[in-house]
């Protein structure tokens, strides 16, 4: 079999279809922000350790400087700027502006991701459930604690009865 | 910010087409954890990448006999979340669980982790513990190994540039109880400490693997009774110095960890 | 008294909304049209002389847009620096230490900026390296700066003044009493060496800078926390008028210090500068 150098993409990004051609080389993160301008997702490290590039594909976090765009076809994604329906935020959204969750702001879309896909998975998460899931996630301005706060507070309002 | 150099992509559906694509210069990807980000630092520059993830069969998780099987494209969190692992290996649940964080958990694979042969990988102790054996195929056939025969060093794992991982087995049935107990500061922990007792022909044999803290990771069986003292054990080890900190140090915690996964497994109740 | 209504209540931070959405753009996330990339090939030697710096395999790259070097930069000042301008923007016949920037590659893509400074060589001949700070003080040291240089406000000036003997590069005093007298008095003296390791402050949005020159002047959109000295760093660079130089810092994906003084604007300009076109600069974390 031949070895692609171009391969045809068909995603649907935070319910938008698209059908983009990209190059093996290009990430997931460079795919997001270069061809698509959604730059709410960020790089840092580039090694995966850091989380400012956390996206959710088909319901499952990723890191979007260590994934291929190539292999996003027929796939869902989901960007820190899907999180909200129309002008309303998402719980976490909310809870993170309550409890001081942002500081500068540039690994806040990395942590919603995270913490969108944690309470999907687990919708009453204990302290250390949360702590244990955003071990992959770097802040260095708020010392952590209002990010935590701001995910059990955010599980809290989505398990109250509307 | 940085970029991975060019390459080409095979993308096949059975494991025969990506066997034809293999080479030197074209290498398999799988969750790509370890391999893009040695590609974005210059160290590797294949030609092409073989993705593995669209071939069917590499994504089986079954029992087959006394063994279970899983297929070279399963994924730490597959893995671990599978309620034949939950129910029949619940060890090999708590460590997958351990492994990075929940993205490289849900990428990467357990075969993609046995070829990288990281000396700090959570999941080589474990496997080794279990007597995993795996099957690299290539179009002479396949061989099947055991983790010792698999893993030769630091990073240099015995697959030839044209074999692919298509499956692990791991015995069941064996495991009484079992912890695994890592110290972890950083990216990647100092030492992780897999012990476990397993019935082994009517016999409980205890046995401790000791992984992160040399260039391979060190395996001790002991027969009921037999007194086990961490101290001894590290002291016989040969202890690899780095940032995670000096031999004296490690040896040390080395020491420290083996004695509390002998107690906390004296305490479980937990295959 | 009088109506303050953010007094005594928890108020939420003016730009919260704009961060949980993803709309807020950091410099890191800026683009504008006709952008070229830069990409920086770095010193593998940590003292040595440049022997050569072949361009050809990089130029022959699809998309390549151009390679410079501190011999491309004509009569622009060539370095800069706070208190001393003694960082040169592109290496000037040597380097000093490892990563030192060597040459500057643009390209259409972040992809051929970066394909083609892979593809720059760069010649060296090893000088004796001084890892610390006892051998590069010891008699004898071999040189690491040519000369000195001037400070201040004279550090306008282009010329280098005289030739120096040391590898000092500044000297700061800070006094008052009588030290030798109150040691002399001391019951006790203690007396002791600390030594810090490097430290970095990791500010998660990496360095960048996207910068625009033409002849109206200079305009920088970079992740600086002190623009008025990225500013007054690029005037002299160019030799305009401050008044010509515009730094937009629009906001910071953390600083911490690690952010002071000029990063990489002066890279992004001498590359805009050199191809007519904005350039955009931006680092990884390593």
């Amino acid at each position: 079999m031949t070895a692609e150098t171009s391969i045809e993409i068909r995603p649907v990004v935070n319910g938008m279809s698209h059908t983009s051609i990209v190059k093996p080389r290009v990430t997931v993160a460079e795919y997001l922000r270069d061809y698509l301008g959604l730059t709410g997702t960020k790089t840092s490290c580039e090694v995966e350790v850091c989380g400012v590039c956390s996206v959710i594909v088909d319901g499952l976090p990723v890191s979007g400087c260590a994934a291929l765009a190539a292999d996003l076809d027929g796939k869902t994604v989901t960007t820190v700027e899907g999180l909200a329906t129309g002008d309303t935020l998402s719980h976490l959204q909310q809870a993170f502006i309550e409890t001081f969750a942002t500081q500068c702001g540039f690994c806040t879309p990395g942590f919603l991701v995270m913490g969108t896909a944690l309470l999907a998975a687990n919708p009453q998460p204990s302290r250390d459930d949360v702590m244990e899931y955003l071990e992959g996630n770097i802040c260095r301005c708020t010392g952590y604690r209002p990010i935590i706060e701001a995910v059990l507070l955010a599980a809290e309002r989505m398990a109250a009865p509307q | 910010m940085s970029v991975l150099p060019p390459f080409a992509l095979h993308r096949p559906s059975t494991i025969t087409e990506a066997l034809e694509a293999l080479s030197f210069d074209d290498m398999p990807l799988g969750g790509g954890t370890e391999l893009l980000l040695a590609m974005r630092m210059r160290m590797l520059r294949p030609d092409s990448l073989v993705n593995i993830k669209n071939i069917p069969e590499l994504h089986t998780l079954e029992i087959d006999g006394d063994h279970l099987v899983i297929g070279g494209a399963v994924t730490h969190q597959t893995a671990a979340e599978h309620p034949l692992v939950v129910d029949q290996l619940p060890i090999l649940r708590r460590v997958l669980l351990e492994v990075g964080n929940p993205r490289i958990r849900a990428s990467g694979t357990l075969a993609g982790n046995l070829i990288f042969a990281e000396p700090k990988s959570d999941v080589i102790p474990i496997l080794l513990a279990l007597d995993a054996t795996v099957t690299l195929v290539s179009s002479r056939g396949p061989r099947n190994m055991t983790i010792d025969e698999l893993i030769l060093g630091p990073y240099y794992a015995a697959r030839e540039p044209d074999e692919l991982l298509s499956e692990i087995r791991i015995p069941l049935g064996r495991v009484l109880r079992a912890v695994y107990l890592k110290y972890q500061t950083m990216e990647r922990p100092t030492v992780g400490v897999a012990a476990l007792d397993h019935d082994s022909d009517g016999d409980v044999v205890r046995r401790v693997v000791i992984g992160a803290a040399t260039e391979l990771p060190v395996r001790h069986d002991f027969s009921p009774g037999e007194p086990i003292e961490g101290k001894s054990i590290a002291e016989t080890m040969e202890i690899v110095p780095d940032i995670a900190g000096s031999e004296r140090y490690k040896r040390h915690v080395v020491a420290i960890y083996v004695d509390r996964a002998l107690a906390a497994l004296d305490r479980e109740e937990r295959a | 008294m009088t109506d303050a209504p953010a007094v005594g209540q928890s108020t939420a931070r003016s730009d919260a909304r704009s961060k949980v959405t993803g709309e807020a753009r950091y410099a890191f996330d800026h683009a504008v049209p006709d952008m070229l990339f830069g990409a920086v090939v770095r010193s593998t030697r940590p003292h040595a002389t440049i022997e050569e710096i072949e361009k050809d395999q990089a130029l022959a790259i699809e998309g390549v847009a151009g390679v410079v070097t501190a011999q491309d930069l004509g009569d622009l000042f060539p370095r800069f620096g706070h208190l001393i301008a003694d960082h040169p923007i592109l290496a000037i016949d040597k380097v000093n230490y490892m990563g030192e920037p060597v040459a500057l590659v643009l390209g259409e893509t972040i992809h051929a900026a970066s394909d083609g400074a892979d593809a720059v060589v760069v010649r060296y001949s090893d000088l004796p390296v001084m890892a610390d700070m006892e051998t590069a003080l010891a008699e004898g040291a071999t040189l690491i700066h040519p000369a000195t240089y001037p400070k201040g406000d004279s550090a306008f000036e282009e010329a280098i003044t005289e030739p120096r003997d040391d590898n000092v590069a500044h000297e700061a005093s800070l006094e008052w009493g009588d030290v030798d007298a109150a040691l002399a008095d001391a019951a006790v003296v203690v007396e002791t060496t600390v030594k810090y390791p490097k430290l970095y402050a990791y500010a998660m949005e990496p360095y960048n800078a996207l910068s625009t020159v033409n002849e109206e002047g200079l305009e920088v959109i970079t992740t600086a926390q002190h623009p008025f000295m990225v500013r007054d760093d690029l005037a002299r660079i160019f030799s305009i008028p401050l008044s010509k130089v515009r730094v937009r810092s629009p906001l910071l994906g953390g600083g911490y210090g690690s952010k002071s003084y000029t990063k990489v604007e002066p890279l992004a300009s001498v590359g805009s500068w050199y191809s007519g076109r904005p350039v955009k600069v931006a680092l990884s974390a390593e």
